[in-house]
């Protein structure tokens, strides 16, 4: 082989090389997605779930929409809806990106679909059937790099174990909606993301139940999130042969021939479950509604693997998980919806502003032909009259009945409804918000994706096969919540949440008055107020003011002449506080949902004479919406109820 | 440029604009008109009621069908001449009434009196129309379609009565029949075209909200209007081949 026939074939070669290279690299698609359904692939249906998703560019920087769709209903029933829940996710060139969301699923009949668009483009997307993921059980989230695999089968049969890595937890508190319990050494809280430890937070004190465990690196109880949640202090550790304690506590005691190593700490406001020569080895720390249970050693240690009781152990620990006894009342939401639409702002104008117009009109047209029949008007006056009168009311109807009509073919109104138990100070609240068009509109408004979860409530009737109710949008801004109306329909969100609500107060009977004082720290005036007790209605005069602390006695003889519950009673008191209103919207509603929930209470609180149950009004929105598009302001009322105990009543 | 029918009211003019009985006319529609919107109106009174029911109110349609009758109805009346004033003459005096339509050149003077005649005969339904489509919601493109639609299908129709007049004259049966025959098949027999035959069909569609397509970019709205645009041309070229021909005859007499 010559030499310049072998350089022809070098520089072929290289060529070769450099085109397969090219073609390769343009073959290869330049985004990759990856995700994580629910928890390590588990979700129960109907409780929102979260969905972790990362990004990986290869290409050139993309600015695009990464997208989760989420189908409902059914095709037989003609009610399928589509959610969209949606990110604006800038990728650079040779970056990867991590991107949560917490979605709620109803049916596994469906495919979800995620996927990642430029603009209309597709750039890569994944079709899950669902039937694969789903289960009925409660989970019980399990982190941790040791996670013992036995755990999956000691606990009871209700209960599934699943072992997940930190950077897939949710982000928001209610994706952990179907966790029943989370266990996770200490140091993992060090490596949540800001939002998925305030997430978690959240999670807990609204009613979620950690148990977290000891560390022997001692560094980890400084580190911020560690202090913030367990405000643990460590003073050392000990080695412990034995501890007999833990048959007290579920059965078994734990005898090993390795020690147990047992941190010394000290957690103020703690209640130790299980102390061992004064020294504390299970601590319960109460969190809002939610619990945290501590342990002072470490539960994937090789001593306390190997101990046989540590079934009856979890078990146990199962047992402590917190009973969240704070639900709404459940008013009849069909009423409430019936109520709201029809209290809508949106109507047609009286009868007495249309007919008049049209006889005026009608009317002068009928004199000045009248009047050129008669000859009194030359026929081209009549016409020019008739013409000029037309002209003249066609723009007074343009503006009185067409223009202020199209303006205001928007409209919002909503009802809150707080439960609060006794003092505490967190409240049920749930909020139904009815959204009407009479044209075709996207309702926008900025939502707090970690603070309302908002599901929307199908119509009865639907003029599409698949409706896309929701779309979820997070962007530079924040959370966008838009909700797409056809023209004449409505549409329904529910959001359930639960705040503080800093209202107090208490009952007490002295001898046999009554004696109640209400202490008002919240910013609401809480109006129209009435109570049930021993099976009688009475109503409160007074306002409670924000601020303000009202007293109030009912003597013996006032409770005793005080009628007895019946429903005519209970619509007569309702007509008259509803006539205390203000506003129609206020009115229409507190007379309606007023008289449902006071028949309600009397069934559910009769014969029980030592509860108090407490219903006031504030006419305005409790946290209201804020709406980008349209700009518009709705209506809102808020029923308040609260049941507090009496003291020194006899039950 | 002369416009007698707006102010000549004798026999020379086919539709004067200022005749009281076309005047009259223009009362009895408006008042059936606002008699019928007023009922629609109690029948539909309550707003929340048809959003509950995710109902369409059809103000929108009742009226603006009613009202395309009445004006296209007239308009068709107009054409035929059947409100021209009639001279009181002994029979054995009669001649044929010779109309300024028919003598001038229909272009610049008939046409023109029709267009601006059908605008104004709409002009006294115009608030019933607009407080019908604020009732029902309908956007104000909509709106103008419609009217658009009202005004060129009332303009087809007076052509066609006219074209009859100066084929037939306005006293025979046959042409009596005949407009009315057309005008029954322009708003009744089409209807078995849907959306894209029948203006009824369409303003219940409009109503509605929907944009029926009939093809690729081509909504039944523009495929109608472009069909009746062609006939108020195709009647329009006619009429001035008659007038044409006509005066030709005449000056050749």
């Amino acid at each position: 082989m010559d030499l310049d026939r072998f350089g022809k074939m070098i520089r072929f070669s290289f060529l070769q090389a450099f085109f397969i290279s090219i073609s390769l690299s343009v073959w290869a698609a330049p985004v990759s997605m990856e995700y994580q359904l629910g928890f390590n692939g588990l979700f129960q249906l109907k409780k929102w779930t979260p969905i972790t998703v990362t990004l990986e560019n290869r290409g050139r920087d993309i600015q695009g929409t990464l997208e989760i769709v989420v189908t409902s209903g059914s095709e037989f029933w003609r009610d399928v809806q589509a959610t969209t829940y949606a990110l604006a996710v800038e990728l650079p060139s040779q970056s990867k990106k991590l991107c949560s969301f917490t979605v709620l699923i109803h049916t596994f009949a469906h495919p979800l679909v995620i996927r990642f668009r430029q603009g209309p483009t597709v750039l890569v997307s994944e079709t899950l059937n669902l039937r694969n993921y789903f289960t009925e059980k409660q989970l019980v989230l399990m982190l941790g790099e040791k996670v013992s695999p036995d755990f999956l089968t000691m606990l009871p049969p209700e209960y599934q174990t699943v072992t997940i890595r930190p950077e897939y937890l949710p982000e928001t508190w209610y994706g952990y909606e179907g966790a029943g319990l989370m266990i996770l050494p200490v140091g993992t809280l060090k490596s949540l993301r800001e939002k998925q430890f305030r997430a978690l937070q959240e999670w807990i004190e609204r009613g979620g139940y950690l148990v977290t465990s000891a560390d022997l690196h001692y560094g980890i109880f400084n580190d911020e999130n560690v202090r913030q949640l367990l405000e643990v202090r460590v003073t050392g550790f000990e080695k412990i042969p034995a501890v007999p304690g833990l048959k007290s506590f579920c059965g078994h005691s734990l005898i090993n021939k390795e020690p147990l190593l047992v941190l010394k700490t000290e957690m103020p406001g703690a209640l130790a479950l299980l102390t061992e020569k004064g020294l504390p080895l299970i601590l319960q720390k109460q969190m809002g509604l939610g619990r945290i249970v501590f342990l002072a050693f470490d539960y994937q240690a090789g001593s306390f693997l190997v101990w046989p009781g540590k079934e009856a152990f979890w078990k146990k620990i199962l047992s402590l998980k917190p009973v969240l006894d704070l639900q709404p009342l459940e008013l009849d939401q069909q009423i409430i919806q019936n109520t709201l639409i029809a209290a809508m702002p949106l109507h047609f104008p009286d009868l007495w502003l249309v007919f008049p117009v049209l006889v005026v009109y009608f009317g002068l047209f009928w004199v000045i032909l009248r009047k050129s029949k008669k000859e009194q008007i030359k026929p081209l006056t009549a016409l020019l009259g008739c013409a000029a009168l037309s002209v003249l009311l066609a723009g007074g109807t343009w503006t009185w009945f067409y223009y202020k009509n199209h303006s205001e073919q928007i409209s919002v109104n909503r009802f809150w409804h707080l439960k609060k138990s006794d003092n505490r100070d967190l409240t049920f609240c749930r909020s139904l918000t009815g959204l009407y068009a009479v044209k075709n509109i996207p309702y926008r408004f900025a939502y707090d994706l970690t603070d309302h979860p908002a599901v929307p409530l199908l119509p009865a009737k639907l003029n599409e096969q698949v409706l896309r109710s929701l779309s979820l949008e997070g962007t530079k801004k924040g959370q966008r919540l838009t909700v797409s109306l056809e023209k004449w329909s409505y549409r329904f969100l529910v959001m359930n949440l639960i705040v503080p609500l800093p209202i107090s107060g208490k009952a007490v009977m002295e001898g046999n008055d009554l004696v109640l004082e209400f202490n008002n720290a919240s910013p609401y005036t809480i109006k129209n107020g009435c109570f049930y007790f021993q099976e009688r209605l009475f109503m409160l005069a007074e306002d409670l003011l924000p601020g303000q602390t009202l007293k109030k006695r009912f003597s013996e003889k006032e409770i005793n002449e005080q009628e007895m519950f019946s429903e005519i009673l209970a619509e007569k008191t309702v007509k008259e506080l509803a006539d205390r209103a203000a506003g129609r919207y206020a009115r229409s509603v507190e007379k309606i949902v007023a008289f449902e929930a006071l028949t309600r209470i009397e069934k559910a609180v009769a014969k029980r004479n030592n509860i108090l149950h407490f219903c006031g009004w504030m006419e305005e929105d409790f946290l209201p919406l804020v709406f980008e598009e349209p700009a518009i302001q709705g209506n809102g009322v808020t029923f308040f109820e609260w049941t507090l105990p009496v003291q020194g009543a006899e039950e | 440029m002369k416009f007698e029918y707006m102010t000549d009211n004798t026999e020379k003019t086919l539709a004067p604009w200022a005749s009281l009985d076309i005047l009259n006319k223009l009362f009895w529609q408006g008042t059936t008109a606002a008699l019928i919107f007023l009922f629609l109106f109690w029948r539909e009174k309550d707003l929340p009621e048809l959003i509950r029911r995710q109902e369409t109110p059809m103000f929108f349609f009742w009226i603006f069908g009613i009202c395309l009758v009445m004006t296209a109805y007239l308009n068709l009346r107009c054409g035929l001449g059947e409100f021209t004033s009639i001279k009181e003459t002994p029979w054995i005096e009669y001649q044929k009434n010779v109309t300024y339509e028919e003598e001038r050149p229909f272009a610049t003077y008939g046409l023109i009196g029709f267009i601006l005649h059908t605008v104004l005969l709409l002009l006294p339904l115009l608030p019933l129309l607009i407080m019908a489509a604020g009732f029902s919601a309908v956007e104000p493109p909509i709106v103008f379609r419609a009217l658009a639609m009202i005004l060129l299908f009332s303009l087809v129709s007076r052509l066609f009565g006219f074209w009859i007049y100066l084929a037939w004259d306005r006293k025979g049966p046959a042409a009596y029949f005949s407009t009315r025959i057309f005008f029954l098949i322009l708003f009744g027999a089409t209807v078995g075209f849907k959306e894209k035959g029948n203006v009824f069909v369409l303003l219940f569609a409009l109503n509605k909200g929907e944009t029926p397509l009939i093809g690729p970019g081509l909504t039944a709205y523009a495929l109608q209007m472009l069909s009746a645009a062609v006939w108020a041309l195709a009647f329009s070229g006619m009429i001035q081949w008659i007038i044409h021909r006509r005066q030709k005859t005449v000056k050749e007499l």
